[in-house]
């Protein structure tokens, strides 16, 4: 099996054996989860090639290290990319309006950004405790209190909360501690 | 931080704070720097926790922004880019053919399986209790009606066998042939007792035209042919048709027609 940093020197000289199979083993997934997410083939396409060439402008610049396997981060790019695609209209209209002037390298440069964000996040809150997990996991999918309660086998929703604050402030603290951290906070 | 904020937070984040307690909260992000840190924070995780929701960046300060639009922009980069669209194309047009051929092939499939399902699979079964129902009911019946008077018992039995009540109308026709030999009552009392099931009754029956002097005996044998026909007896059935067709004797054409639909 061929290494992560394979692929990625691979996409970087534009090889295009290596891209076929790129797209013949991780294509068909990435599509698969956009068509039952509200898009169609052609955002399958785009949003797939988006991902590749952030993956290569990422590693122009930062010889980043793939921890997971090769197809599983590239499809954690591509779904996050639909995400943020599906949210942009959430998006103040003046804010749509200054990003259309900045045009689409200053977009794809946020996009780089916030993955890289949300893998600082995401990263942080896999070294919680289990419990910890759970309960964040819920709290992030904004569950009732009422239902985590019931979930987690608490006694009452106070205790709940205070369970809640004290693993966000855990993994605030992680988050905060690492130094890429200062460049990934805006206000 | 304490509780209580983070609380008052998470409710302005779901929005779920009243009107007061949001002019109140909006008021302490406007003044308080350090407030409206943990909100931006707070913000930051709700967003990208949450599967549904994304957390943008404007990238105002950011010096990586700046960087990665410069990568972006340049022409190792472009070209990268031209290639991935080309490969894409190329891998899209190689699924799409795919998918053709594959479209194609299984209709293929699917008329050769049809064609083969027609060709090869048995015949459907022949009935003989079928083709006893078609013949005997396309065999005429010549009328036991007639003028005289002294026949209107044999009308009262034909209007019998008509109904299907032949346990009835038997003895008429039994009576009847007791008085003198009437080839058209034979076929009349011969089928009543073959459609009862009485085989050997209406063999007899059959039998006994056959073998009389009357000009319409070889009717019999057309009969007596339908009657192995119901009863099974296809090789019997099928020598009698043979015979009829040999002799040119009565209705040989469809003995002929008959003969070739058994097996």
């Amino acid at each position: 099996m061929k290494n992560n940093s394979h692929y990625l020197d691979a996409l970087l000289q534009g090889n295009s054996k290596d891209i076929q199979i790129l797209y013949e083993k991780n294509f068909p997934m990435v599509k698969k989860f956009i068509l039952q997410n509200k898009g169609n083939h052609e955002d399958a396409e785009d949003i797939f090639q988006k991902a590749l060439l952030q993956m290569v402008v990422r590693y122009q610049k930062e010889k980043f290290v793939i921890k997971t396997s090769f197809g599983a981060y590239l499809f954690t790019v591509c779904k996050n990319l639909w995400r943020r695609e599906l949210n942009k209209s959430k998006k103040k209209v003046t804010n749509q309006e200054v990003k259309e002037l900045k045009g689409e390298e200053h977009d794809f440069a946020m996009a780089i950004l916030e993955q890289k964000r949300w893998e600082l996040f995401t990263e942080k809150l896999a070294l919680l405790s289990k419990n910890c997990k759970k309960i964040l996991n819920l709290f992030f999918a904004k569950t009732p209190y009422d239902k985590i309660v019931v979930e987690m086998q608490y006694n009452t929703e106070t205790v709940a909360r205070q369970r809640v604050f004290k693993c966000k402030k855990k993994l605030k603290e992680l988050i905060t501690k690492d130094k890429r951290y200062n460049s990934l906070f805006e206000l | 931080m304490k509780l209580e904020d983070d609380i008052l937070i998470e409710k302005y984040l779901r929005g779920t704070l009243s009107k007061d307690e949001l002019s109140v909260i909006s008021e302490r992000i406007k003044n308080d720097d350090d407030f409206k840190k943990k909100v931006a924070f707070e913000k930051q995780l709700f967003e990208t926790l949450n599967d549904d929701d994304w957390s943008f960046m404007e990238g105002e300060e950011a010096p990586e922004a700046t960087l990665y639009e410069k990568i972006y922009k340049s022409d190792a980069v472009k070209k990268v880019k031209e290639t991935i669209q080309q490969e894409n194309q190329k891998y899209q047009n190689r699924k799409r053919t795919l998918f053709k051929r594959k479209f194609f092939y299984m209709g293929a499939a699917v008329i050769a399986l049809l064609i083969s399902i027609y060709l090869f699979s048995p015949k459907p079964p022949y009935s003989s209790e079928k083709l006893y129902t078609q013949y005997i009911e396309s065999t005429d019946l010549p009328s036991l009606v007639t003028r005289e008077q002294g026949e209107n018992v044999l009308a009262k039995g034909q209007s019998f066998f008509e109904a299907k009540a032949y346990e009835k109308a038997i003895p008429i026709f039994k009576n009847r042939l007791e008085l003198d030999n009437n080839a058209t009552v034979y076929l009349y009392l011969g089928i009543s007792q073959m459609e009862l099931n009485r085989f050997s009754e209406a063999e007899k029956t059959f039998n006994s035209l056959i073998n009389s002097n009357l000009l319409d005996a070889p009717k019999g044998k057309w009969y007596k042919a339908l009657l192995y026909l119901k009863m099974k007896k296809i090789k019997k059935s099928k020598l009698l048709l043979e015979e009829i067709i040999t002799t040119k004797s009565y209705n040989f054409q469809q003995a002929q027609e008959l003969l070739e639909k058994l097996p």
